[in-house]
């Protein structure tokens, strides 16, 4: 252990810790721009430079390791014009328009801005006048609010292995591009919305759909059918002030219900019914002999990436369509043969902790049913601002429940917002079916939790079924790079691979709060488990409203009309599009 | 020019002739070298006090010395020279560039690295094929490749080409284009030396003072180190340019001083008005640095800095606003852009500097940029950034009545550029 | 102009310098880097698009822009402002309609401000193309200019 003083207040620390952390240990917060818990410090910014009593000029205290006996000064007088100073230079760069900005209030500008007391700048200010690019479904990229940290870069690149941006120019010009006056939409980018939730400013940022919706709920004629994500439910709560994993879902309803949307669903309905599709075309593969592994492909981050970076495994991913498309499919068919509305005048809203759901929403594909599936994807953080519009107090609602026929969901369908929890969720149901046994134990603690690759081998009717678990990106690029390698010499590594594009899964999609940090992943997804472990009905196949849509309607799980409507097909994407 | 066998100019060639190298005595210092232990190579440089010639002035021997084993040790020759005013290594690659590259051999060999490369600035292209032909008649001459002079030791050398960036000079930010990246350079530590190119050992010196390395083998420790200024001694190129009636580059023991090295370069044209030494991170001086000695030691002394050895001579017709100009928008052209303080500063530094130029300037641009180059001193993450109030405060200091009236008269200068 | 062979040419990063270098230089006679060029280099190294735009754009003797046949570098550093780059400037801008980073009409030349080329002592100092162009008047650029617009005629005959 090191012992150190920073402003006169002792710590002790590991071998290894940077004085950044060391403060946060003694409770002392020094200032950053640049730097985030989950990211490699990058060292651009300079806001935590601090005074170490005899090493030369000032350090920077995100990457500057703790010695034992240092005694640090973290806000003398000199530091505190010299930040300032540096603050006016980052102001004067950035445009002035707080007020029309949609990161107002929770931007990291601002709140340094604030913390150092800016009430001038001594800079002529300058913007640098480039085209805002709207082309990507998911994601708006806005360069001239773009300061430069750097986050994004490193995450698209390094956290998701994406790369479809990277620093660009040189200098004062630097910005983050996908190349030489290129747009995000025609390139590799997946919409993941990582480099969203980690930009300090309002440089990327979700590409909002809150004026449409509102259009479509005050059109008399149209009739406005929603349903909600899994993670969305344990993580809204915190743009009220409410803790991550808090489970807020029926307030949601209700909230839906008080901004005038007219039916209620729940995408946990759908999660249960993918279950079944999927459970039976996984079934079907065992009894064929392959072809293995079968992928999930609720996340369309992972698909499009998939797509791009996989194409020889496209035959592997189920043809299963996600959750939120199946539900918007049923609605545009059964819900509105069920209650005699013309589908044209159905609107299907999905609320969403994603921003590639806006992109899957979008693919050409996606309306099987001569209706597109879903209309409008809203993500938590724009459905949390409508609420706001509205006036409604969201902590205060006492919560109702929703809409019967396509709401009801299981404990499994509940963990799919969580990493392991669609893998957890199709073991129960697929386990069951196979071997006609009830499980024992229906928590799957191997597939659980943030580690970045999660294996198992299960044991199924005298075949040892091996899965595996990735989440975030890059881990998945590393698996199916050696999955690919494994299955050219003819060897099968898995039979059943669940893969989310985002770190700790759905919980920490691009459209959740920000301040998406993988601590409050982490407690979303804790809220989820805790909902499946209260739930009476905690297997997929058990869900009543499920067993009722095969008996009136779909037939049977792999039937022709499933085919139709709930199935879809992949195409080759090409890596080096711009 | 010195006639003594211990400098550079005096194995100068029209264009390189290996055999009219070896003619001369070249390859002794590697002959020398073969025979001795890695150890003693390294303790031969260290003895002769050689200094790094490139600007930060490090002893070459104690960087070689702070090499640990490795498989895989890199030995890399910064050529990316472009630091204005400064040409020496351009004369040595077009007219000494054996000396440079058995300097590099035996480099190799103290260090224990087994490749080399050589960084050329992409300006460069002719010196870049030139160079070529001289590794290549190298190994020819079983002088570099694979079992050197059929001995154990087999060294090769890669050139490498850079792309138009003066802030790849810098040893990390060089390292970051050798590989293939945007030249941002790192944080040190850990060193080069610890971890450089894909994060093995490497040492990176300038062309020059790799240069020198041959004349200390083949002649002794000693007799370099007898040569000019005790604390940093041995012979230095010096690149004289400017209002001066014979710019070049002209050897002379370390420590000469400005006024014997401005009469070698013909002296000045003109009514001497402003000197710039070191480079253009270097403080601008009037006539006062005639009398200044150009060594590290003395030149720290003085507040100022040695640097490349640049001297760049300016007469009564140059006009301070318009160096403040192209000073300034030098480093926002150049700056890399990685962190804060350097990236916006430069920006603005340059935009008060333009307006000042260009007869809109205002009079509290001059405080604010003196704050400005204060606060990247503080907090740029490289030297780049940090040493750009040096020139700034200099030519302010000096000459800050000529920038207030040319503020107050809103006079310009007849061009931005 | 003849396509570059990637195959002599390691499919590690550390070449991309020497591919932007080679590419262009070979793949047009317009010295810039067209989006074919940079997919192939992409696809040599195994880089995606954002990555190697990204490292063309921090290197300035690279453009992803079409530039003249004839690239012209004037150095305006301070030693050769000292002695005249400003008299080189502006008899470049009248004699080819140019102002700095742009193409003439006939596409033959394009003009480039840049820093040091390490040439002092014959400064003012231009680059056109590879060629380093020293001891500048206005004279002499005058005849360079002129001698490169007859070879260019002479070629397209």
């Amino acid at each position: 252990m090191l012992s150190l003083t920073i402003d006169n207040k002792a710590v002790q620390v590991e071998t290894g810790t940077t004085i950044l952390e060391a403060a946060e240990k003694a409770g002392i917060e020094i200032p950053t721009l640049c730097r985030h818990e989950d990211i490699t410090p990058l060292g651009t910014c300079g806001m935590c430079m601090v005074e170490v009593e005899g090493d030369p000029g000032y350090s920077r205290a995100c990457i500057t390791e703790a010695r034992s006996g240092m005694r640090i000064r973290t806000h003398t007088r000199e530091l505190r014009r010299i930040k300032r100073k540096l603050l006016e230079l980052v102001l004067a760069a950035h445009p002035d328009d707080c007020l029309q900005c949609i990161r107002h209030g929770e931007c990291e500008l601002q709140k340094l801005a604030e913390k150092f007391e800016i009430r001038q700048l001594s800079y002529d200010q300058y913007t640098r006048g480039l085209p805002i690019d709207s082309s990507a479904r998911g994601i708006v990229r806005d360069m001239n609010k773009c300061i430069g940290c750097g986050r994004c870069v490193e995450v698209c690149q390094n956290v998701q292995t994406v790369k479809a941006i990277s620093f660009y120019g040189r200098g004062a010009d630097t910005i983050v591009s996908p190349g030489a006056e290129t747009d995000m939409g025609s390139g590799v980018c997946v919409n993941c919305g990582q480099c969203v939730v980690y930009c300090p400013v309002g440089a990327l940022h979700e590409r909002e759909q809150v004026d449409d919706v509102w259009g479509a709920i005050e059109n008399p004629e149209l009739h406005v059918a929603a349903q909600i994500a899994p993670a969305v439910r344990v993580a809204l709560g915190e743009e009220f002030d409410m803790e991550p994993g808090e489970l807020v879902i029926d307030k949601i309803y209700e909230a839906l219900k008080l901004l005038g949307v007219d039916t209620v669903f729940d995408t946990n309905f759908s999660a249960d019914l993918t279950i079944m599709e999927e459970g039976t075309e996984f079934l079907h593969r065992l009894e064929a002999g392959g072809p293995f592994p079968l992928i999930t492909s609720c996340s369309p981050g992972w698909i499009k990436f998939g797509e791009t970076y996989f194409p020889e495994l496209i035959d592997n991913i189920s043809s299963c369509k996600s959750p939120q498309q199946m539900l918007g499919a049923l609605i545009k068919t059964h819900f509105a043969e069920t209650r005699s509305i013309p589908p044209e005048k159905i609107v299907s809203l999905s609320i969403m902790p994603c921003t590639a759901k806006k992109f899957e929403a979008d693919r050409p594909e996606m309306n099987s049913s001569g209706f597109k599936d879903v209309d409008y994807v809203l993500t938590t953080r724009e459905l949390a601002r409508m609420i706001r519009q509205a006036g409604i107090r969201f902590d205060k609602l006492k919560g109702i429940k929703p809409d019967k026929l396509m709401s009801a969901y299981t404990g499994a369908g509940t963990i799919f917002g969580a990493t392991g929890g669609v893998m957890e969720a199709a073991l129960r149901t697929a386990y069951e079916l196979k071997t006609g046994e009830a499980l024992e134990n229906l928590n799957f603690e191997a597939v659980r939790g943030l580690e970045d690759t999660k294996t198992a081998a299960i044991p199924l009717s005298g075949q040892e079924i091996r899965i595996a678990v990735v989440h975030g990106l890059s881990n998945a690029r590393t698996l199916l790079s050696q999955v690919r390698e494994d299955l050219k010499s003819g060897g099968v590594p898995y039979h059943f691979i669940e893969i989310m594009a985002c770190r700790g899964g759905c919980v920490g999609g691009g459209g959740q709060p920000i301040e998406n940090s993988l601590y409050q992943r982490f407690k979303r997804a804790q809220g989820l488990y805790a909902e499946d472990t209260g739930m009476p009905v905690r297997k997929s196949h058990e869900n009543p409203e499920v067993a009722a849509l095969y008996k009136d309607y779909l037939q049977q799980p792999g039937g022709e009309l499933s085919h139709h409507l709930l199935h879809t097909r992949y195409h080759h994407r090409d890596a080096l599009s711009i | 020019m010195k006639r003594s066998r211990v400098s550079i100019s005096s194995y100068a060639m029209e264009s390189p002739d290996i055999e009219a190298y070896l003619g001369i005595g070249g390859y002794q210092g590697l002959k020398k070298a073969l025979h001795m232990k890695k150890d003693g190579v390294i303790q031969e440089v260290q003895e002769s006090k050689l200094r790094g010639r490139g600007g930060a002035g490090f002893p070459t021997g104690k960087k070689w010395a702070g090499v640990p084993q490795d498989e895989e040790i890199y030995l890399v020759c910064n050529a990316d020279e472009g630091e204005p005013g400064t040409f020496k290594d351009r004369y040595i690659m077009e007219h000494t560039p054996f000396l440079m590259v058995e300097g590099m051999t035996i480099a190799g060999y103290g260090v224990g690295a087994s490749k080399g490369y050589i960084y050329i600035r992409g300006e460069y292209p002719a010196i870049a094929e030139t160079i070529q032909g001289v590794l290549e008649a190298a190994r020819k001459q079983n002088l570099l490749g694979k079992n050197i002079l059929d001995g154990d030791f087999s060294f090769d050398i890669e050139i490498k080409r850079g792309g138009g960036s003066y802030v790849v000079g810098d040893e990390t930010a060089l390292l970051s284009s050798l590989m293939g990246k945007r030249g941002f350079p790192w944080m040190k530590p850990p060193y080069p030396t610890e971890k450089g190119l894909w994060d093995r050992p490497t040492v990176v010196n300038n062309v020059e003072t790799l240069t020198y390395v041959p004349l200390i083998l083949a002649h002794g420790a000693a007799a370099f180190a007898d040569i000019g200024a005790p604390g940093s001694p041995g012979p230095k190129l010096y690149s004289v340019s400017g209002n001066v009636n014979s710019p070049g580059v002209y050897e002379f023991p370390m420590g000469v001083s400005v006024k014997e090295l401005l009469k070698a370069a013909g002296g000045v044209q003109g009514q001497l008005k402003a000197v710039q030494i070191g480079g253009t991170a270097g403080p601008l001086y009037d006539d006062t640095a005639l009398s200044m000695q150009l060594d590290y030691d003395s030149m720290n002394a003085a507040g100022g800095t040695l640097g490349s050895g640049a001297v760049v001579v300016m007469n009564s017709k140059t006009n301070m606003a318009g160096v403040l100009d192209v000073s300034m928008r030098f480093f926002a052209e150049e700056s890399c852009g990685q962190c804060f303080p350097c990236r916006y500063g430069t920006r603005q530094l340059s935009y008060m500097a333009r307006r000042i130029a260009s007869g809109s300037g205002e009079q509290h641009y001059l405080p604010l940029m003196r704050e400005t180059g204060e606060v990247m001193r503080a907090t740029s993450f490289c030297p780049f950034g940090q040493s750009v109030c040096t020139p700034l405060n200099s030519l302010l200091d000096q000459f800050g009545d000529e920038v207030e009236g040319f503020i107050r008269q809103q006079d310009y200068i007849r061009e931005v550029i | 102009m003849q396509s570059v062979q990637l195959s002599s040419v390691p499919p590690s990063q550390d070449h991309i310098l020497e591919l932007f270098h080679k590419f262009q230089k070979q793949d047009t006679d317009q010295n810039y880097l067209s989006p074919n060029s940079v997919r192939r280099i992409a696809e040599h190294l195994n880089l995606s698009m954002a990555q190697v735009y990204g490292v063309l754009s921090f290197y300035h003797m690279f453009s992803y822009r079409p530039r003249g046949t004839y690239v012209i570098r004037l150095c305006d550093s301070l030693s050769c402002r000292i002695v005249g780059s400003l008299d080189i400037y502006s008899f470049l801008r009248k004699e080819l309609g140019l102002q700095r980073d742009k193409v003439s009409e006939d596409g033959l030349f394009s003009l480039e401000i840049v820093n040091c080329l390490g040439s002092c002592n014959t400064a003012p100092n231009m680059m056109i193309n590879d060629q380093l162009v020293p001891n500048l008047t206005v004279e002499k650029v005058k005849d360079y200019i002129h001698s490169l617009r007859e070879e260019a005629k002479n070629e397209a005959v």
